[in-house]
C-alpha cells in the first residue's frame, strides 16, 4: 500500500508542477479556448489533459519499477491511455467527425488482446461469476469506447470532468482494494493523483481546460481499469451520470453528434452570470440541462450538483461491490 | 437540494432495476433449456436484450417526464429576455 501511495504522490505532483508550464507555453502558443459560461468570455489554455499524461508517464516509470510482476497489466492500460490522448490531441487540433472519433476509441481497446489483460468471466452482482466466453471479447471495443466518449461529453462546466471522475476512481479503487486486486489499486492511485492535481486548476474559475486530450484519455483510462481489474458492474453504476449525460444527449438529437456542430445549445448564460436551461425541443437533453430544468443557477452551484451526483452513484457502485462480494 | 433529491431518486431507480434485470437474467432466463442448443442461446439473448432496452426505454422515459414538467414549472419564461448568448 506504501508503493501505491507513492505512485499516488508521483502523479499528484509531477501533474501539478507542470500544469503552470503548460498554461504559459499554451497561451504563447495560442492553443486556447473561450470559456463560454462566462460573461467575460475568458480565454483559457485548452490541451491542459497534456498535464495528466505528463504525470501518468511519471507513474508509468515508478509503477514499473516497483511493481514489476504487473508489467502485462500495466503495459494495456497505458497504453490504451496514450492512445486515446494521440486520439484527443488530433480531435483538438483538427476536430474528429463525430462517428469517427467513437470508431479510434474503441480500436484504442487493442491492447487488452494484445496482453490479454481481460476475463471471459466477469462477476455480476446477485448471479456471481458468470461465463461469456464469445460475447466478452466483443464487446471489448464498447467497454473503452463508451466511458472514454461518455466521459468526454460529461466536460461542459469548470471542473465537471475533472471532479466526476475522480470521484469514479476512487470507488475503483475501494472496489479493487476490496477484491485484492494490488495492480488496479495502484494504477487508480497514479491515475487519481493526476487527476486530483488537474482538478486544482480546472475547477471554477478555470486556469485550463483538459481538452479533448484529457478528458478522452480519462474515460479510456477508466474503461480499462474496470475490464482490467473485473469490475464491469462497478464501473457502470459509477459511470452512471456520465452515460446518463451521453445516453440521454445522443437520444434526444437522435444521432452521434459533435457539440461543437449543435445548432440548439443545452444551456444559455444569462446576462446576470447565471445560466439557464434551453426550452428549444431540438436541444440535447443533457444531464447539466436536467438540472436546470427548475431555473437559472450559477455555474459553481450546477458543478456541486453534479459532484453530488456523480457520490450518490458512486455509494451505489460501493453498495454494489458488497453485493458482488457475498455472491462471489 | 430538492432539485438533485428527485434526480438520485432516478438513479436509485435505475440501479435497482439493473440489479433485479441481472437476477432475472442469472437465475431464470441463463438456465432456460429448448431443445436445440443454438435455438436456447439464441432466445436467452433476445430475451436479455430485450430487458436491457426496455431498461433505457423507462430511464429515458423517468428523465423525460423530471426535465419536461420541471421546466413548464420553472421560471424561464420571465428570464428569456434576459438571456445574453
Amino acid at each position: 500500500m506504501i508503493g501505491a501511495f507513492s505512485v499516488f504522490l508521483v502523479g499528484l505532483a509531477v501533474t501539478f508542477l507542470s500544469i503552470p508550464f503548460l498554461i504559459k507555453k499554451m497561451l504563447k502558443a495560442g492553443i486556447t479556448g473561450v470559456d463560454v459560461h462566462k460573461p467575460s468570455k475568458p480565454v483559457i489554455p485548452e490541451m491542459g489533459g497534456v498535464s495528466i499524461l505528463i504525470g501518468l508517464s511519471a507513474v508509468a516509470t515508478i509503477s514499473f519499477i516497483l511493481f514489476p510482476s504487473y508489467s502485462n497489466e500495466f503495459s494495456a492500460f497505458f497504453i490504451i491511455v496514450f492512445i486515446a490522448a494521440l486520439i484527443g490531441v488530433i480531435d483538438d487540433i483538427y476536430r474528429l467527425n463525430p462517428i469517427v472519433k467513437p470508431i479510434l476509441t474503441a480500436l484504442a481497446s487493442l491492447p487488452l488482446f494484445i496482453f490479454h489483460t481481460y476475463s471471459e468471466h466477469p462477476i455480476l452482482p446477485l448471479v456471481g461469476r458468470t461465463r461469456l466466453t464469445i460475447i466478452y471479447p466483443l464487446l471489448l471495443p464498447f467497454a473503452i469506447a463508451v466511458p472514454a466518449n461518455a466521459v468526454n461529453m460529461m466536460d461542459p462546466l469548470n471542473g465537471t470532468m475533472a471532479g466526476t471522475c475522480s470521484i469514479v476512481i476512487t470507488v475503483l479503487l475501494i472496489s479493487a482494494f476490496l477484491f485484492g486486486r494490488l495492480d488496479i489499486v495502484v494504477l487508480c492511485a497514479g491515475l487519481l493523483g493526476c487527476l486530483l492535481a488537474f482538478y486544482w486548476y480546472n475547477r471554477y474559475p478555470a486556469r485550463i481546460f483538459s481538452g479533448d486530450t484529457g478528458s478522452l484519455a480519462v474515460g479510456a483510462g477508466i474503461g480499462a481499469l474496470v475490464v482490467i481489474g473485473g469490475l464491469e458492474a462497478v464501473g457502470v453504476v459509477a459511470l452512471m451520470p456520465q452515460i446518463m449525460n451521453a445516453f440521454y444527449g445522443l437520444i434526444s438529437v437522435g444521432k452521434l453528434y459533435e457539440r461543437r456542430a449543435i445548432s440548439a445549445r443545452p444551456i444559455s448564460l444569462m446576462s446576470d452570470g447565471r445560466l439557464v436551461a434551453n426550452g428549444d425541443p431540438k436541444a440535447p437533453i443533457t444531464l447539466t440541462r436536467i438540472v436546470l430544468a427548475s431555473g437559472p443557477m450559477k455555474e459553481p452551484d450546477i458543478v456541486k450538483m453534479l459532484l453530488l451526483l456523480a457520490a450518490f452513484c458512486d455509494f451505489l457502485a460501493i453498495l454494489t461491490t458488497l453485493i458482488m462480494l457475498v455472491f462471489l | 437540494m430538492r432539485r438533485i433529491a428527485k434526480l438520485m431518486f432516478i438513479l436509485l431507480v435505475v440501479w435497482f432495476s439493473m440489479l433485479i434485470g441481472f437476477w432475472i437474467i442469472g437465475r431464470i432466463i441463463v438456465p432456460l433449456e429448448i431443445s436445440n442448443h443454438f435455438l436456447s442461446g439464441l432466445v436467452r439473448t433476445t430475451i436479455s436484450v430485450g430487458m436491457a432496452v426496455i431498461w433505457l426505454w423507462g430511464w429515458r422515459k423517468l428523465a423525460y417526464h423530471y426535465f419536461w414538467s420541471n421546466y413548464k414549472k420553472g421560471k424561464h419564461n420571465i428570464l428569456t429576455s434576459k438571456i445574453e448568448d
